[in-house]
């Protein structure tokens, strides 16, 4: 589960790592009482809420200098949506006036099967352009998890970076602070891009990353409260009723069972000319109702202009897929995107027949049916 | 031959009275596999349709000669349910649970580490040596004794891979299922020696996704120390970075683990990389020649 900036910024205070004065807002009314709040003379920075990186270059984050201007903005960024995906809350907060900009993260190194620590006296630009463009401005060092993250490591670190050794007290304190919060709250990923030094010497989250384990959650009732901002996402609500849904933005929309399974079937579509429109996995629970909120949710997706879905039978019989696939459909309001089933395996014989008494043919072969829903797809546009 | 497991395995199952565990236990059973016990904490000295039940996987080590463990423990428990089978030294434990926390699966692999027990998953649909033992949940009739090797990341891109190739006329020595998780007892690079030294296993098939640097460091390793053929497939070319593809270790994340890096390491060791999954079955054939 990524978290927004916002919720992450709270618990980065409860643990006392410094951020920039702000609020999240929902409302004008709000965001105008926050902006008077900020003082008087106050530049305020207004930053929009979205589960996606690179929201600064898609206009998502804005400066503002007067309450005309503070709402109208609000109203703007409000409206927004950054990368397919709409703008749930505004941050406001006082600008900082920056000195230097650094990067501090924690992550999970699979190669290692470790905790990762980086560092990087480079700042406000993504990890990867740092690692790339470069790489002697990017610290890195493998945690023991039994023992946690060592000071003395986090010194070197400054002193690899050329990093003024007066920052030292901060950045120590601050990078500890992390890896407490990335051990507490099983994190996946805890990030500040950017660590800015403002005029007076001292170190602000001025942004803040925070993804959780999904499969940690149980152990968090604290997130329980937070999952409720996440109302609207689509994807969410998916998976707590047993759909895995990523949505990709394409013309053919899928159905498949098996993690696998469905990258694969993207691939296959994406190589024959098509453009994937989601990652639809269904395979944590085939039934009436899990068949039916798929076929619902993909078939209003934007842009989708045919339907495939592929399914492989090993422990999961075809005959039963077949059942709840037309169960759902009977279920259903009109469906306008032709649909492409392709089933195999399991008693696919005792499924075909289910389905030709309903008026749908199946295929067997993957690569035909993915060729008839690309071609049903249309042209990209 | 086979690897890890064959007819000599004496399999106890963890949580067999559970939903998932009393299903597929009695699958395992029907498909030949041999159950000498069960360990649900707490039932010790009760039974399950004829199988004796302890309390600790220990005991029932000591009392039936266990080799071998499969877990269908909920993902709460599962991690001690892991603990409990390499305390007591079980030398194959699969843990079939999906969402088992990644900071335990962190400790345990520390544990893994340093102990000879070998554990699959979390998160995998198993191992199977088709004819003698079934460590898992898959549909057996895909599967036929055999001379390719199968590793894979994937469960259901496995089943529509066997099944080709056993149409195809190609068995399979032993299917083993890595698991979707970011950290796994087990990767592609421990089981590759075992493949590579099994007599019965002629051609190497490996299922990898992007995320992670699993196949990067396989790649190299097949280079430097193997003989046999390889063959890989890969999932993920399509999706985009920073998204979460299903499984958890199925991600792009901070550039690391790109579909590309994965086929340039592929090629450069000489593994014959198949474009779609059937193109598998297509260069087996030609390399069994």
């Amino acid at each position: 589960m990524k978290l927004y900036e916002y919720q992450a910024k709270k618990i980065f205070k409860e643990n006392k790592i410094p951020i920039p004065f702000g609020f999240a807002c929902s409302s004008e009314n709000q965001v105008a009482d926050a902006f008077a709040s900020l003082g008087k003379g106050q530049e305020a920075v207004l930053k929009s809420q979205v589960l996606v990186g690179g929201r600064g270059k898609a206009g998502g984050i804005r400066i503002v200098k007067s309450l005309d201007e503070v709402v109208k903005t609000f109203r703007e960024l409000m409206s927004m949506s950054i990368k397919g995906l709409p703008v749930s809350k505004v941050q406001i907060e006082e600008k900082i006036e920056i000195r230097n900009e650094y990067y501090v993260g924690i992550t999970i190194d699979p190669t290692f099967s470790k905790p990762i620590f980086l560092m990087s006296s480079r700042g406000g630009v993504d990890i990867e352009t740092i690692a790339k463009e470069s790489p002697s401005a990017l610290y890195q060092y493998i945690i023991d998890p039994r023992y946690g993250i060592a000071s003395y490591k986090v010194h070197n670190a400054i002193i690899d970076l050329g990093i003024p050794e007066k920052l030292s007290v901060q950045f120590i304190d601050i990078i500890k602070k992390l890896y407490k919060i990335f051990h507490n709250f099983d994190a996946t990923l805890i990030e500040i891009n950017p660590l800015v030094e403002s005029w007076d010497g001292k170190l602000c989250a001025v942004d803040a990353r925070l993804n959780i384990d999904d499969n940690a959650l149980f152990k968090h009732e604290e997130f329980e409260e937070l999952k409720k901002d996440f109302g609207e996402n689509i994807e969410i609500s998916l998976k707590d009723k047993g759909v895995y849904f990523v949505y990709l933005g394409g013309n053919v929309g899928l159905i498949c069972a098996g993690a696998g399974m469905t990258m694969a079937t993207m691939d296959l579509v994406n190589a024959m000319g098509g453009k994937p429109a989601c990652f639809c996995d269904v395979s944590a629970g085939i039934n009436p109702q899990s068949i039916g909120l798929a076929l619902r949710t993909v078939s209003n997706l934007n842009g989708v202009k045919s339907i495939l879905i592929n399914m492989f039978g090993g422990l999961t019989r075809m005959d039963e897929v077949a059942k709840s696939f037309i169960a759902a459909w009977q279920n259903m309001g009109e469906i306008s995107q032709p649909i492409v089933i392709r089933l195999e395996g399991t008693n696919v014989e005792e499924g075909r027949k289910i389905m030709k008494e309903n008026g749908f043919d199946i295929l067997t072969n993957l690569y035909d049916a993915v060729k008839k829903a690309v071609d049903l797809g249309g042209p990209e546009k | 031959m086979s690897i890890l497991v064959d007819k000599n395995t004496r399999l106890l199952v963890q949580g067999i009275t559970g939903r998932q565990g009393s299903f597929h236990a009695r699958r395992i059973k029907q498909d030949g596999t041999n159950i000498v016990a069960g360990v649900v904490p707490g039932k010790g000295g009760q039974d399950f349709e004829g199988i004796e039940i302890f309390d600790t996987v220990l005991e029932a080590k000591l009392a039936k000669e266990v080799n071998a463990s499969v877990i269908f423990v909920p993902p709460k428990f599962s991690s001690s349910s892991i603990l409990d089978a390499i305390d007591a030294g079980i030398e194959v434990v699969v843990c079939i649970t999906d969402g088992v926390p990644v900071h335990e699966m962190m400790e345990i692999k520390e544990r893994v580490k340093e102990e000879k027990t070998w554990l699959i998953g979390p998160n995998t649909p198993g191992i199977i040596t088709p004819g003698e033992a079934k460590l898992g949940i898959m549909a057996i009739h895909g599967f036929q004794k055999g001379h390719v090797g199968i590793v894979s990341r994937s469960g259901s891109l496995t089943y529509e891979i066997a099944y080709e190739l056993t149409r195809a006329g190609l068995g399979q020595s032993t299917v083993v299922g890595l698991g979707g998780d970011s950290i796994k007892g087990t990767d592609f690079v421990d089981i590759i020696p075992l493949f590579e030294n099994d007599p019965d296993t002629h051609v190497i098939v490996m299922v990898g996704e992007i995320g992670g640097t699993d196949e990067e460091r396989t790649a190299e390793y097949i280079k430097e120390k193997c003989s046999k053929p390889y063959i890989a497939y890969l999932a993920g070319s399509s999706a985009p970075p920073d998204q979460q593809m299903g499984h958890a270790g199925a991600i792009v994340s901070q550039g690391r683990g790109t579909f590309e890096s994965k086929i340039e390491a592929f090629t450069k060791a000489g593994i014959s990389v198949a474009k779609y999954p059937r193109e598998v079955k297509d260069i087996a054939l030609d390399l069994m020649k």
